[in-house]
C-alpha cells in the first residue's frame, strides 16, 4: 500500500520560523485532520506538500516516488485550495470531461447535487455550489492522496454534511488530509488530529489537550465534547 | 491509457491557452493594421503580446485558477512553455506566409 510519508518539513519567512521540521504520514482509507488557530501555517504546509509553495526542506514521498514539484504528484496528489479555481467560460459538464477521467465523469453526471448543474458556467454559480463542484472533482480525481484546504468554506450546513458523509464513504481508495476553521466537523470526521502551533505539529490523543493547547476555551470544550 | 491521458492533458492546455489566444490575437492585429499589415508584424507582435496577457490574465487576475491546471499535473514552467511554444509556431507560420 503506498503510503503518504511526509517529513523533514521546515519553512521560514523574514526569520520567523513557520514550519520546524513537520512529519506526518497518511496511509488511505485514512482522513488526519489538520487544526491550528490562524497564521499557525496549515495552508503553507499543504502547499509545500503539493508542490506550490517552496520550503527551506522537505521530504515527501508516496510509496516509491519522491514528491518535489507538481509534476512529480501528479495522479498522486491533489488540493483543493481554499478560494475556488474552476476557469470560467466553460460548462460544468465540459469542466467535468476535461477534468476527470470517463467512468469518473459518470459518477458525476449521476450525482444529485451536480446534475442540476450540468449545463450553467462556472461563474453563474453560487458560493456553495462551485464548492461541491471542486470538492466532488478533487475526490474523483486519480490521485491517491487528497489535499483539502478549508473545504466548508462558504457551504450551508446541509451541503457540508453531504460532503463529510460523500468523504467518508469514498475513503476506501483515497487518504485525505483535511483543514478547516470548522473544527468540530473536521474532528468528527477525523481518524488522527494533529495539532500545528508555533511551527511544530502534534498529535492529539484526547480532545480535552486542544484546551491546553489554547486552541478551545474550556466552555467551548465543556459544550461540544462533554454533555 | 497513456494516450487518453495525454489528450486530456492536451485538451486543458488548450483550454488554458484559448483566453491568451484571442485576446493576443486581436491585439496584435491591430498592431499589424496599424504597422502595414504585414503577417510578419502579426506573428512578431503575437510572439510578445500572448506573455504579457498570460502575465496579466492569470498571474494578476486569475491566480488561483492555476490550481486547476496543477491538479492535472501541469506545473507553472510547462504552462509557460506552452504560450512561449505557441507563440514561436504562430510566428514561424506567419512568417512563411
Amino acid at each position: 500500500m503506498n503510503k503518504l510519508h511526509i517529513d523533514s518539513v521546515t519553512k521560514s519567512y523574514n526569520n520567523k520560523v513557520i514550519l520546524s521540521d513537520v512529519f506526518i504520514s497518511c496511509r488511505k482509507e485514512e482522513i488526519i485532520g489538520l487544526i491550528g488557530r490562524n497564521g499557525s501555517g496549515k495552508s503553507t504546509l499543504l502547499k509545500i506538500v503539493f508542490g506550490t509553495e517552496k520550503s527551506d526542506s522537505k521530504f515527501v514521498k508516496i510509496g516509491n516516488t519522491f514528491i518535489r514539484n507538481i509534476s512529480d504528484g501528479r495522479n498522486l496528489i491533489n488540493y483543493l485550495p481554499q478560494d475556488n479555481f474552476l476557469p470560467n467560460n466553460i460548462s460544468i459538464r465540459s469542466l467535468i470531461n476535461l477534468f476527470l477521467e470517463k467512468e469518473n465523469s459518470n459518477v458525476l453526471f449521476n450525482n444529485e447535487h451536480i446534475k442540476p448543474l450540468l449545463n450553467k458556467k462556472n461563474q453563474d454559480l453560487s458560493g456553495g455550489e462551485k464548492r461541491i463542484v471542486e470538492i466532488l472533482l478533487i475526490i474523483h480525481s486519480k490521485a491517491e492522496y487528497i489535499l483539502l484546504d478549508e473545504p466548508f468554506n462558504g457551504v450551508s450546513p446541509i451541503i457540508r454534511d453531504y460532503i463529510i458523509e460523500y468523504i467518508k464513504s469514498n475513503k476506501s481508495s483515497k487518504g485525505y488530509i483535511i483543514t478547516d476553521h470548522d473544527y468540530e466537523n473536521v474532528i468528527n470526521l477525523a481518524d488522527r488530529i494533529v495539532f500545528l502551533q508555533n511551527g511544530f505539529l502534534k498529535e492529539i490523543k484526547d480532545k480535552s489537550e486542544l484546551v491546553e493547547l489554547g486552541y478551545l476555551t474550556r466552555t467551548a470544550y465543556e459544550n461540544v465534547y462533554i454533555k | 491509457m497513456l494516450k487518453i491521458d495525454t489528450l486530456r492533458l492536451l485538451k486543458n492546455i488548450i483550454l488554458f491557452q484559448k483566453k491568451i489566444f484571442f485576446i493576443s490575437y486581436i491585439i496584435s492585429i491591430v498592431i499589424g493594421i496599424l504597422f502595414g499589415f504585414e503577417p510578419q508584424t502579426i506573428g512578431l507582435s503575437f510572439l510578445f503580446i500572448a506573455p504579457v496577457t498570460q502575465y496579466f490574465f492569470y498571474e494578476i487576475k486569475n491566480k488561483n485558477q492555476y490550481y486547476y491546471y496543477y491538479n492535472l499535473g501541469l506545473s507553472n514552467v510547462m504552462l509557460w512553455v506552452s504560450t512561449f511554444v505557441i507563440a514561436l509556431v504562430n510566428f514561424l507560420i506567419l512568417t512563411i506566409i
